[in-house]
């Protein structure tokens, strides 16, 4: 009885997507304005956002300077700006990749069961178990300082929720006739999960992903803030925060201004997520 | 009830046997040398042999190992390689700074994530309810340290309401607890009491800030999924008033995921506090982790790592004991 019903929304949601997208134009703008920073940060700021200036330290907002200057000199606007291709395109690698390991190993479990679900669940278990910024500062402090560290650490605390949610739909989805249908034409296992199984995880997929860059955008100008992400002079939020730390006296733009970027960032993959899962809701109910 | 008592507690003594192989894992991974470090940076091959030596780190990895997990189970952290001091005191004598801090933003998170996801589930479209979505959206959204660098700055420095460093100006209450709030009461030091709340006031803010919105936001769900039941139609239909049904009915029935949320919450607001007290300089655990990040000090991250990881799977053990006491169907089923 599932299945057809299933396959008929899973058909909607297809021929919905491109009505829908006209109707719901500011979710994508918002995505596309985001995505368009990330890709040419120098459209929005022409300045250099490493040329320093010594003889214009902390200079506050101006006409010139529209987020004012930094410690150096250098225009914050512009650094602000990068800080975003840096803050929002890491941030979209490290979720893109955790998904993916998540939903290999999530999928594979649930297709699989036995021993090999059992090991792979008791370490998603292990790794939940760790408050997850404690566990991305440990293996962050092990691999040294830098971007790619960050990287590391976040994907590594990041895949087990993944492995979880898909996990959970696939032990739900594969007793549905057309997984059965499947495996009796002789399809493979992995290619089950890949070509029969995943676009039915992709709507709540992707409402959890959007959901998950903003927490990611969080947690990664988090570990920057302490150091272990980005190292000066490169342009990234957390860093960019924990320098004006330090001037927190003499220059409020500084502190008060390149925050704004990050709570922009989060209220976008918010709204973002809320609008894919309130679609979601109204196609599959 | 027995069996799943034990279940627990077997799950949680084999999650923290997991966690600290894993730090140990972790810090034999770093592609550096303690020993060098350690041994400074004129030492030659000889000085380097020795100080690997006075450290144990000459044995094999097995030995290690067993003389780690044998050290931590007497309560023994290790020497941190940045002073050369045991760490264990060093973390216990930080602790209590730490632990008032995520004390009262615990409570006070809760009681208000609670209470206004309660009120949110139940006005439904009302100004109120809206006023608390926005609220919580913004919660959520607020990187933690430079919410807290704003409130040091436009509300401790600008308006100069609060303090914006430390745990407090007169001098420390004799340690009873180590709670600088309660001793201070104890001791019956009313001023000491008002400088040490002052004190809390920004990072406490800072840090129910960011997690009353998780709270407020869990509730809801909860609330409003536990309203669809049918039991729900069945009471009003009896003639039980709102309050009633709200109250007596669908909250006790609502409360199961909230607990397991607060007590994961929990853990992230250890995590978070690393960053608050950095901002505000609050001498706990959180800025001993920054400083020892500082100076590559592996010995005492990792140390600091499993303390934080042993907390939260204790809260998260307590949650799990408190599901039989709260919910009688878990009693009954076992």
């Amino acid at each position: 009885m599932a299945a057809p019903a299933l396959e008929v929304h899973a058909r909607a949601f297809q021929r919905a997507s491109i009505l829908d997208l006209a109707r719901h134009w500011w979710p994508v703008a918002l995505i596309a304005v985001w995505l368009l920073i990330v890709l040419v940060p120098g459209l929005l700021a022409p300045q250099d956002p490493l040329a320093v200036n010594t003889l214009n330290i902390l200079a506050p907002p101006s006409g010139e300077h529209l987020f004012g200057t930094d410690h150096a000199g250098r225009d914050l606007w512009a650094r602000c700006v990068w800080g975003v291709r840096y803050s929002l395109g890491i941030s979209i690698l490290i979720v893109v990749g955790a998904a993916a390991i998540g939903t290999v190993i999530g999928g594979v479990a649930g297709l699989f069961r036995g021993p090999v679900d059992a090991l792979l669940m008791r370490t998603t278990d292990v790794f939940l178990a760790f408050p997850y910024l404690i566990l991305a500062i440990a293996i962050a402090s092990a691999v040294g300082p830098g971007l790619t560290t960050v990287v590391v650490a976040l994907t590594a605390v990041w895949w087990p929720g993944y492995a979880r949610m898909v996990r959970g739909q696939v032990l739900a989805l594969k007793e549905l006739p057309f997984v059965e249908g499947a495996r009796a034409a002789g399809t493979s296992t992995l290619m089950i999960l890949f070509r029969h199984l995943l676009p039915h995880l992709l709507p709540q997929l992707s409402a959890r992903l959007s959901m998950d860059v903003g927490y990611a955008v969080l947690a990664m100008t988090g570990l920057s803030f302490l150091g272990l992400g980005a190292q000066p002079p490169t342009p990234e939020l957390g860093t960019i925060i924990a320098d004006a730390h330090s001037h927190l006296l003499s220059a409020w733009w500084y502190t008060t201004l390149p925050g704004l970027f990050v709570l922009a960032m989060v209220l976008s993959s918010m709204v973002v997520s809320d609008w894919l899962e309130a679609r979601n809701k109204s196609q599959f109910s | 009830m027995t069996y799943y008592l034990l279940r627990r507690l077997v799950g949680a003594v084999a999650v923290l046997f997991g966690v600290v192989t894993g730090t140990f894992v972790l810090s034999h991974v770093i592609p550096s040398c303690p020993a060098c470090a350690v041994a400074g940076l004129r030492a030659g091959p000889e000085q380097i042999k020795e100080a690997a030596h006075s450290l144990g780190l000459d044995r094999p990895v097995w030995d290690q190992y067993v003389t780690y997990i044998s050290g931590l189970v007497h309560g023994d952290l290790g020497i941190s390689y940045a002073s050369r001091q045991p760490i264990g005191p060093a973390i216990l004598s930080a602790l209590p700074a730490t632990l008032e801090l995520v004390f009262y933003s615990f409570i006070i998170y809760a009681v208000l994530g609670v209470g206004l996801g309660l009120v949110w589930a139940w006005r439904g479209n009302r100004p109120e309810s809206w006023l608390i979505r926005l609220l919580s959206m913004l919660g959520t959204a607020l990187p933690v340290f430079w919410f807290a660098m704003v409130l040091q700055l436009w509300v401790g420095l600008r308006l100069g309401w609060f303090p914006i460093t430390g745990r407090m100006q007169l001098d420390t209450p004799p340690m009873i607890t180590g709670f600088y709030t309660i001793d201070s009461l104890l001791t019956g030091n009313f001023h000491a009491f008002f400088d040490a709340s002052w004190h809390l006031v920004l990072p406490v803010t800072a840090l129910v800030m960011w997690q009353f919105a998780v709270a407020s936001r869990l509730t809801q769900k909860s609330v409003i999924e536990e309203m669809r039941m049918p039991y729900v139609r069945t009471a009003i239909a009896k003639g039980a008033g709102t309050r009633r049904v709200m109250l007596g009915h669908v909250f006790r029935n609502a409360i199961n995921p909230v607990l397991t949320m607060l007590g994961l919450q929990f853990g992230w607001l250890l995590g978070g506090t690393v960053l608050v007290e950095v901002v505000f300089s609050w001498p706990g655990i959180g800025i001993y982790m920054y400083n020892a990040l500082q100076t590559f000090d592996f010995p005492a991250i990792m140390a600091v790592t499993v303390v934080i990881t042993l907390g939260f799977v204790v809260v998260n053990l307590v949650v799990d004991l408190l599901y039989p006491v709260i919910d009688p169907r878990i009693r009954a089923l076992g």
